[in-house]
């Protein structure tokens, strides 16, 4: 029986092999020491597919992000396509290696 | 002593105890400690209801206001929880007058004494936080201070309203007045009120909003002499000092129970006021020990010539907001919090900006870090406290802004208050709250309508609904925000405009795969016939934003704007619509009951269209019920889409990472995409 410590809403962290896991159907998603982006598939998405559009064509603002700023980049577990992550990026910008836990650490945040 | 002074606004963290604090701590009692912190913490209230009942300002009426009791020293010990930021930055004014004015000999404190301060330098955010505090003096001994802020909404800027968006310099922000004595002996200096009242275009405003601070003040002095006298001075300056401590303490204990990590998340602004342009926020969290640092250096260089900038202090004053809402909710609020942060800031960016730089927009910085450090936070404290792990609020500062003559022909300038109707984060077991209120100012309220109209020139032509899709999505869906028009109305004309950012890219983003809230433009329908309408009783007097806009019998031409609008000059009929945003959204939006979605459908919050493409619920559109079975197959289909279309990283990256936007998007940036590879450009005075 490993122990996990879930990290966030879909992401375990398996404290014994040292690798995060999808909380919804135990994909293993990587090495816990590096960003569970790796493990991830990511694709890109227009945001007015996500948010709708709600003035005129030729309308330079329409309460939907413009697509020449701003992309919505999805980021889904292989196992289950779970949602876990969402990047609201300018094209081009780095994809954000954003969450890297002290493992030593976690493991006695967890014995607490 | 002249010039400027760029060290006391380093001094945000407690200062050292004296000797004097030690010794009248020696021998507190924990229980008499606890007996009064509880009475200051309900006369911080009280005082704060002063500032609601006496002052005019739409910030001193609605909450937008803070007060506190202070140290001898200056360092804030308890306070209301107006504006958290306050909370951390208030100190600034009074160590500056420590500093400066205890010993020269043509100032001087003394008691009877209260002093003023503006200058965004020295504590406030930007002109219109404006600060009066007063000293505490018991047996000739000066053993505290008590302050009072209030956003007063004109400030003689190079605009009406306090918030200027065409500010090139600090020289056309209005007054900036550093700590300035203001009354003594008991007695207000009229020659000095005289000159803060001709600097600005509303004197009524500035001058109800001083004296109701000044009472604040005055009630506070007088409920810490009663205890002075009842415990002795010493009790009060040793319990202003051990209350400061016994926060940090607990908060290094908090801090040390969560694992340590490096969480980074960037953010975007994207206008620089009368301009849209993209700079990036760049925050490096490392927690360690009992320690939160946080590295901005990586943030876009110095906005030259724009107010989209915002000192260095004043973002470290706004991780109070996350901290004091969702880390320490338990905790007192005082400077001792700020203790367990460090900093490290690039001299020359936009998050650090050289002294002269103009900084109206300061809060809209100040929003885009706390949504980096809100994200950056949630998810370092999911393993140990997931209640708190909370989606974001909108963040967007959405602040229409008026000014001229109104009705009464009385010179007029100041924000509207739907500011504080914004909707909050979608939360791990629940969705947002909707129109919750501001995220920075708990105590405030979204304002009566009756009485806004009483004293400005527009009417409402709606207030109450809810603004669909304003929300970001997810499994909890963030609160919806307040739809919400302003029409010209009793003048021939006033200026009107807004204040804010994110209708380019969003400002306010979802968490664990939720979605960022909508990006909201203003909308302008000039030349309307709606007063015609109204008065004939009229079935097509528009009710929300999207009946105003697409209303066919209503006249007018409809534009869409950037929510950042410059004022201008608006007729008796044209309206300004400024919605306030919806929270943001948290998880998987295919995890949300399809039940839930329909009865968000039913209240206007989430759009058929959101059920339908976003959310993927198969329904009829006429009953609004789900189908289950249809929705699951639905589903699985998304879940296959998902896998089909999406690449592993590196393969994404490849091709992703030869992408930028249009150079004229990012000719503020910096180096793309990290401004920390390039020079700064020297500041300009302009």
């Amino acid at each position: 029986m490993t122990e996990r410590v879930r990290v966030t809403e879909t992401l375990d962290i398996d404290l014994d092999a040292g690798r995060w896991t999808c909380n919804r159907c135990g994909h293993d998603v990587g090495d816990a020491e590096q960003s569970y982006k790796e493990g991830l598939l990511v694709a890109e998405r227009d945001p007015e597919e996500v948010h709708p559009r709600r003035a005129p064509e030729d309308s330079a603002y329409s309460f939907a992000p413009d697509p020449e700023w701003c992309r919505v980049l999805e980021f889904y577990c292989p196992g289950c396509a779970v949602l876990v992550e969402v990047e609201y990026l300018p094209p081009g910008h780095p994809i954000t290696r954003d969450l890297v836990f002290d493992l030593t650490s976690l493991r006695a945040a967890a014995a607490r | 002593m002249s010039g400027r002074d760029l060290e006391v606004i380093t001094r945000l963290k407690p200062e050292a105890w004296t000797e004097r604090e030690q010794q009248a701590a020696v021998d507190l009692d924990r229980l008499e400690l606890s007996i009064f912190s509880h009475k200051l913490e309900t006369t911080t209230v009280e005082c704060q209801e002063l500032l609601a009942r006496l002052g005019a300002s739409t910030g001193a009426r609605w909450g937008d206001s803070g007060f506190a009791f202070y140290t001898a020293q200056g360092d804030i010990s308890v306070c209301s929880t107006g504006i958290y930021f306050h909370a951390f930055l208030q100190q600034i004014p009074i160590k500056y007058t420590v500093k400066h004015w205890t010993n020269d000999l043509t100032v001087g404190v003394e008691e009877g004494d209260a002093f003023f301060s503006n200058d965004p330098l020295y504590g406030g955010v930007h002109a219109p936080d404006m600060t009066l505090f007063v000293p505490v003096f018991v047996d000739g001994e000066l053993i505290a201070w008590t302050g009072a802020v209030i956003h007063t909404g004109e400030c003689g800027a190079n605009v009406p309203g306090g918030v200027t968006l065409q500010a090139r310099s600090r020289y056309e922000e209005g007054l900036h007045i550093p700590p300035v004595k203001v009354a003594s002996k008991y007695r207000m200096r009229e020659d000095v009120l005289n000159l803060l009242a001709n600097g600005v275009r509303d004197p009524r405003l500035l001058l109800l909003d001083i004296k109701a601070r000044l009472a604040a003040c005055r009630r506070g002095e007088e409920r810490l002499k009663e205890v002075a006298a009842e415990r002795g001075a010493d009790f009060v300056v040793g319990a202003l000092r051990t209350l400061i401590q016994d926060a940090t303490d607990a908060a290094r204990d908090r801090i040390a129970a969560l694992p340590d990590a490096t969480v980074r998340q960037v953010a975007f602004m994207d206008t620089v006021g009368t301009e849209d342009a993209l700079i990036k926020l760049d925050l490096v969290l490392t927690k360690k020990g009992d320690t939160l640092h946080c590295d901005l250096s990586n943030s876009s260089p110095e906005v030259v010539g724009h107010p989209a900038n915002s000192f260095a202090h004043t973002i470290i004053g706004k991780s109070a907001n996350f901290l004091c809402s969702y880390l320490f909710p338990d905790l007192p609020i005082n400077s001792g919090l700020s203790d367990v942060t460090e900093w490290t800031f690039r001299q020359g960016t936009f998050v650090s900006p050289s002294p002269d730089a103009p900084i109206s927009l300061a809060p809209n910085v100040m929003a885009t870090f706390n949504l980096a450090f809100s994200m950056a936070c949630a998810k370092l404290i999911y393993s140990q406290i997931p209640e708190r792990a909370v989606a974001p609020w909108f963040n967007g500062f959405n602040m229409p802004v008026y000014g001229g003559l109104n009705q009464w022909g009385e010179p007029v300038g100041d924000i509207f208050s739907e500011i504080n109707g914004g909707g909050s984060g979608g939360r791990p077991t629940s969705d947002g709250v909707n129109v919750a209120g501001s995220y920075f100012a708990t105590l405030s309220d979204s304002g009566e309508v009756e009485i806004i109209e009483n004293g400005a020139p527009v009417l409402y032509p709606f207030r109450s609904q809810f603004l669909a899709d304003s929300c970001g999505h997810g499994r909890h869906r963030g609160g919806a925000g307040m739809d919400t028009a302003y029409m010209v109305h009793g003048v021939p004309w006033v200026l009107l405009g807004a204040f804010g950012f994110g209708s380019k890219h969003p400002v306010s983003l979802g968490l664990f795969g939720g979605y960022a809230s909508a990006s909201i433009p203003a909308v302008r329908r000039s030349n309307t016939n709606l007063l015609e309408l109204m008065a004939s009783g009229s079935a097509s007097v528009p009710t929300n934003a999207e009946e105003l806009i697409r209303g066919e019998d209503v006249t007018g031409t409809v534009s869409f704007q950037s929510v950042s609008a410059p004022m201008q000059p608006s007729a008796t009929g044209d309206v300004l619509m400024v919605a306030t945003g919806g929270g943001t959204g948290y998880g998987d939006v295919l995890e949300r009951e399809p039940a839930s979605i329909m009865e968000d459908v039913r209240w206007g919050i989430t759009s058929q269209w959101a059920a339908r493409e976003l959310y993927h619920v198969v329904f009829d559109p006429e009953t609004l019920e789900a189908d289950e079975a249809g929705t699951r197959a639905a589903r699985d289909a998304v879940r296959r889409r998902r896998l089909e279309r999406g690449r592993s990283l590196a393969e994404f990256e490849a091709e992703w990472n030869e992408r930028r936007p249009d150079p004229w998007v990012t000719r503020y940036f910096g180096a793309w995409p990290n401004p920390a590879e390039a020079e700064l450009p020297a500041p300009a005075m302009l």
